[in-house]
Parts: structure tokens; sequence; C-alpha cells
């Protein structure tokens, strides 16, 4: 049994993985920030349905919704460099494809398709924001981007909260897939050092232990984040103690 | 002060108003009365520009304009010289009721923090809150919040109050704290427009009563005037109907 299965090597492969570490959380945290970012502005026109943006977007939201996610990988890596030869013909510039770092590839794909289901839970929560904050805002004086900085997406975050933890998730599994833009993270790497050995499940088995324990970071930190955002919960912050000034 | 004619506001085929001609001098305490769906919380939103009259002549102060031509300054002005008291009072849930008077000093008028915090605190103790001034929304009671509110209209000095139904939410407990508030708000001499229901309120602190009825003014003058010495059946209906009884009016000044 100990050719076919070697449970010790789950554990030794670790740390060899980890040398990886830093490119699977690098692509996850820049993507997961591209895709919010993404996902608030269409959600923002999701509301207020501005004309041929609209429209756009709504295309955009259906077709990534409706592709897998590895389809949208080798259509950004062998689209964009598509995208610039076309440029070259059509307008007589130099730009070369290969000089782009095959992470942009991934980053843009893991964010354009995070995005768009972002899009949607943000568009909910910040639906859920009671109408009359927003008229509170306007009567003092606010802006509409003061009242969506300061009033609107700090409600909308707490409703938010536990679907953008979700998301952190799903970006953090879904950079297994980047080797198909030619980036080298965890997954990558291991397949790589399991060539030398074929022993691929246990570095399967390794690789899934590092996901998981990914995922039990993020899930106890928005866990926290959670808590400390129910504002009823919180202990009252005294600013003036009549007691003590009677004192 | 204010100088409306002719104010239209109609939502999608609803008309709601349908030519209001309303007048405020400086320092006058102006109540609103009239059935639900008279159009006086309309009149109010109107003002405050939270909603956009579709005719008539606006005058305030140093802006003069027909509101189907305002301009963006027009609106802004309106809108920066106007705070309204809402029934709900919509204190902004994620921050405290310190934050919350400190937010329009802050945000709109680009005090600094320091300065903010000092003049908060002093509303805040004029409603008589200070030691809550730590607390959330959800953690104060509906009176509370809305002396808050009240804090927090206040804190921006803006030329003129509405307040737009400011006991409605409130059970009878709470309405006195409040109205002691309103009171003393204008005692001290703010340009006020109150939409109440409490009678016995409008009767005892304001100068002027318009009644509204199917979005026009059928009557205004002096709260004697219009509710106690009115020529019209329909006032002298509604006021039967309302809480108002005169013998009762003392009882109310706190």
């Amino acid at each position: 049994m100990a050719n076919v299965f070697d449970w010790r090597l789950i554990f030794s492969n670790i740390p060899e993985l980890m040398q990886y570490l830093p490119i699977t959380l690098e692509v996850t945290i820049i993507s997961y920030v591209m895709s919010l970012v993404v996902g608030l502005a269409v959600a923002l026109i999701k509301i207020h349905k501005p004309r041929v943006l609209y429209q756009i977007t709504a295309f955009y939201v259906s077709f990534t919704r409706g592709t897998p996610v590895l389809v949208q990988l080798y259509l950004t890596y062998f689209g964009i460099p598509m995208i610039l030869q076309f440029i070259n013909y059509k307008w007589g510039t130099n730009y070369n494809a290969s000089f782009i770092p095959s992470i942009v590839f991934a980053l843009v794909a893991l964010s354009l398709n995070s995005a768009a289901y972002n899009s949607e839970f943000i568009r909910a929560a910040i639906e859920s924001v009671d109408r009359g904050q927003i008229e509170a805002a306007n009567s003092i004086g606010m802006t509409g981007w003061q009242t969506l900085r300061r009033i609107v997406i700090p409600e909308a975050f707490v409703v938010a909260l536990p679907s953008l933890g979700n998301a952190l998730i799903n970006m953090a599994k879904s950079t297994s897939l980047v080797f198909t833009c030619a980036v080298v993270d965890i997954t990558a790497g291991g397949k790589l050092i399991a060539g030398r050995n074929y022993r691929y499940f246990e570095m399967y088995l390794s690789l899934s232990i590092i996901y998981w324990a990914i995922t039990l970071v993020i899930s106890t930190i928005f866990r926290y984040l959670e808590k400390r955002v129910k504002v009823g919960d919180k202990e009252v912050v005294v600013i003036y103690d009549r007691s003590k000034k009677a004192a | 002060m204010i100088e409306v004619k002719k104010l239209h506001k109609s939502f999608k085929k609803l008309q709601v108003l349908k030519g209001i001609d309303l007048t405020v001098n400086d320092g006058e305490v102006v109540g609103i009365i009239g059935a639900s769906g008279s159009g006086k919380s309309t009149l109010l939103r109107c003002i405050d520009y939270l909603e956009k009259p579709n005719a008539g002549q606006i005058h305030f102060d140093e802006v003069d304009f027909d509101v189907k031509k305002a301009t963006k300054g027009d609106i802004t002005y309106m809108k920066s010289h106007t705070t309204m008291v809402f029934q709900q009072f919509n204190l902004f849930k994620q921050k405290t009721a310190l934050e919350n008077v400190m937010e329009g000093l802050v945000i709109v008028q680009k005090k600094s923090k320091e300065e903010a915090k000092k003049i908060a605190l002093e509303y805040l103790e004029k409603v008589g809150l200070l030691d809550r001034a730590g607390h959330y929304p959800s953690q104060l009671s509906g009176g509370q919040q809305q002396r808050v509110a009240i804090a927090r209209a206040l804190a921006l000095d803006p030329k003129v109050i509405l307040f737009d139904e400011p006991t409605s939410a409130l059970d009878p407990e709470m309405i006195q704290e409040v109205l002691k508030v309103i009171r003393d708000v204008a005692k001290s001499g703010k340009t006020m427009l109150i939409v109440s229901h409490e009678m016995n309120f409008i009767y005892d602190i304001c100068d002027k009563v318009v009644f509204l009825e199917d979005g026009k003014v059928l009557q205004e003058g002096t709260p004697r005037d219009v509710l106690i010495n009115t020529e019209n059946d329909r006032i002298k209906q509604f006021v039967s109907k309302v809480n108002f009884v005169e013998r009762y009016v003392n009882q109310y000044s706190i």
C-alpha cells in the first residue's frame, strides 16, 4: 500500500507548494477588489438604467453568467492579443501582446466573471437601504455622490457582507484555473511538482488542505466583520458622562 | 422670506398640489393642517426640493425663480437652506447620535471635525440628549431619535426648518418630549413650517395656520381665525373631528 498511497507526502508537499501561494493570493485579492469596483458600477447602472449603458451591462451579465469561467479564461487569453493585433492593423500602432504579463489575462477574466455575479447582490443591498435615509441626506444638503459614499454604501455593506464573504471564497477557489493563462499558482505548481514522481493524488490532497485552510481563514474574518458592523450590538460609546461632570 | 406662488405638483396623473400660494415671513412659525392626502407633506417636500414641483414661482431670500426654469444653483440654494425633520426620523442607522448631527456640518458645510463636534454636542445638549451622544439610533427610543433628528436639522442652522408630522410615529408618552423641543425651537425665533395633527400644539405655537384641502389653500390666518372663528363648514367639520379643545390648549404649554 505504501507504494500506491503515501500519506506523509500530503504534508511534506505543503512547504514546497507555499512558494506558489503568493501568486494565488495576489490573483485572489486583486481580482476580488476589481470585481467589487466593477460590480458596484454595474449595480449602479442596473439601478439607474441609463440608456445604452444599461443594455450593454445587461448583455455582459447575461453572457458572463451563461458561460463557464474556464471558457472565459481562454477567451481573454486568446482574445486580448487578437484585439491588439486588430488595433495594430487598423491604426498602425505597434502594441505587442507578448509584453503583457500573463497574470493580467487571469485578472481580467476572473474579475469580470465575478463582477457579473457581484453586481446582482450589490444591487439588492443598495436597494435595501431605506429611502428615508437618502432623503434625510438629501435634505441636509448632501450631493448624490456624498450620499452614496457616506450613507448608502456603509448601510448596503452591512447587508452585503455575507455575500461579499462568499464572493471572496469563490474567487480564491476560481484562481485554481489560472494555469489556462500560463499563470503558475499553487494548483499549477502542484501539478508541476507532482510530475516529478507521479504522486498526483497526494498532491491534490495537499492542495485541498491549503484551499480549505484559505477558506476557513476567510470565513472566520467575515464572521468577525459581521459581528463588528452590527450596530445594535455595539457597545455604547460614552462621549459625555453626566455622573462624571457632577463629581 | 419664502413666497410660493401657484405651486403645482403631480405624481404621474395624480394632481397633488393645484396652485398653492404661501408666504412665510422671517421668524414665523407656520402650521399646515388638513386631511390626509390634502398635499401637506408634498408642499413641504417641494420646498425642500425632495420633490420637483411641476409649475409655480418660488422666492426664497436670494433666489427667485420659475420652477420650470430652476437652475442647479436655485435648487442647491433651496436644499442647503431648508432642512426637514421627518415623520420616521430617518437618522443614519450606521452612525451614532453625535455622528448624525456632525455629518452635515462636516460633509456639507466643510467644518473641521473638532468644530463640528463642538457644535453637535451643543445642539444635543439643547435637545437634552448629551448623555446619548454615543448611542446608535437602534439604541434610542422613538422620541429620542426624533430629538436627535431635530438637533441634526438645527445644527446646520438652516433658514427654515420643515417639520413633516414629527410626532405621528410616536407613542403618546414620547410626543410631549418632542413637542417641548419643537416649542423651544419656535421660541428661539427660527422660521418653521410644521405639518402636524396635534391641533392644540399647532394652535399654541403657530403664528399662522394654513388649511389645505385637495391641493389648495382653503383658509389661512391666525390660529384663532382658522381653528375657532372659521366660517368655513369644511374646516369646522375637520376641527370638530380632531382632538382640538380650546380649553386644553394651555395644558400643552409646558
